[in-house]
């Protein structure tokens, strides 16, 4: 306390400690809120662009792939999972196939989205529900080994919870069966 | 400092900032903690009602920076006290 340095240290040296502890105790007070479950729904409208593509390398090599664009709509609430301690989701579809011959197992990201949570809890359930209709997919499902027609595709809705303080996690909020087309559209 | 020179602007400034009683050093050395702890616990209680952490991280920092303002510099407020200096005996020195 001898000169203005030394005043200056310890006063934002004593601030960093209690904003430390004060975010311990957020993190760990979140939990006496109201957890739960969030509901959703996926439907698959259609699967369109499924063609077989074909690509030439530069050096004349050549490789082809099936390819195919899903439109979905999805229905989300994710009430239950909101409070204080919770700064975004990050929701993303799965698309997990399975090949039928070899026993191969692919999982492909198909859409993503970043949820935020708005910082006034009035606020909250209107930014907690999310509606999608005829949204369609970002990222095309490809399988090189041309094995998607007639195969069964699992769709899975994910989540992860982004905290202010703490450890993210994710969580499965649904699986949903789709039957591909029979041929090329 | 020997005798005729005397110090630049900034420098004595910094050193009329720099010097703070001891009586009142002590009572800084107390008051910061009272201060931010108060303001943190309050806030935080405050928050918890409210659901919003913002305010608590907000209210802390600005009671620091309110502390830093007020009580790091050496303002006439906490030069009350001085000890008895004796008088500079330029003489000896030389």
């Amino acid at each position: 306390m001898y000169s203005i340095t030394a005043r200056f240290n310890q006063i934002v040296f004593f601030t960093s400690w209690t904003l430390v502890v004060l975010s311990l105790l957020n993190q760990g007070t979140a939990y006496f809120f109201k957890t739960g479950k969030p509901t959703v729904d996926l439907k698959i409208l259609s699967a369109d662009k499924f063609h077989h593509y074909k690509a030439t390398y530069y050096n004349g090599g050549v490789t082809d792939w099936d390819q195919v664009t899903f439109k979905f709509s999805l229905e989300a609430d994710f009430e239950p999972v909101y409070n204080w301690n919770l700064k975004q989701l990050f929701l993303y579809v799965n698309v997990h196939h399975e090949h039928q011959e070899n026993g191969f197992q692919s999982n492909c990201v198909i859409y993503d989205k970043i949820i935020s949570r708005p910082d006034d809890p009035s606020l909250w359930s209107d930014s907690s529900k999310l509606v999608l209709k005829n949204q369609r997919a970002e990222y095309p499902l490809k399988d090189i080994h041309k094995q998607l027609r007639n195969a069964t595709v699992n769709f899975e809705v994910w989540i992860e919870v982004m905290p202010y303080v703490g450890y993210i996690r994710r969580e499965k909020l649904g699986d949903f069966q789709y039957k591909m087309p029979q041929q090329y559209n | 400092m020997a005798e005729g020179q005397s110090d630049t602007f900034w420098k004595s400034l910094y050193i009329y900032f720099n010097e703070m009683d001891f009586e009142s050093q002590l009572f800084v050395k107390k008051i910061y903690k009272i201060i931010i702890l108060t303001v943190a616990i309050i806030s935080f209680i405050i928050a918890f009602f409210l659901e919003r952490f913002s305010i608590c991280v907000y209210s802390t920092i600005g009671a620091s920076v309110l502390c830093i303002l007020v009580l790091a510099p050496a303002w006439p407020i906490w030069k009350k006290n001085q000890p008895n200096w004796q008088p500079a005996n330029w003489q000896k020195q030389q």
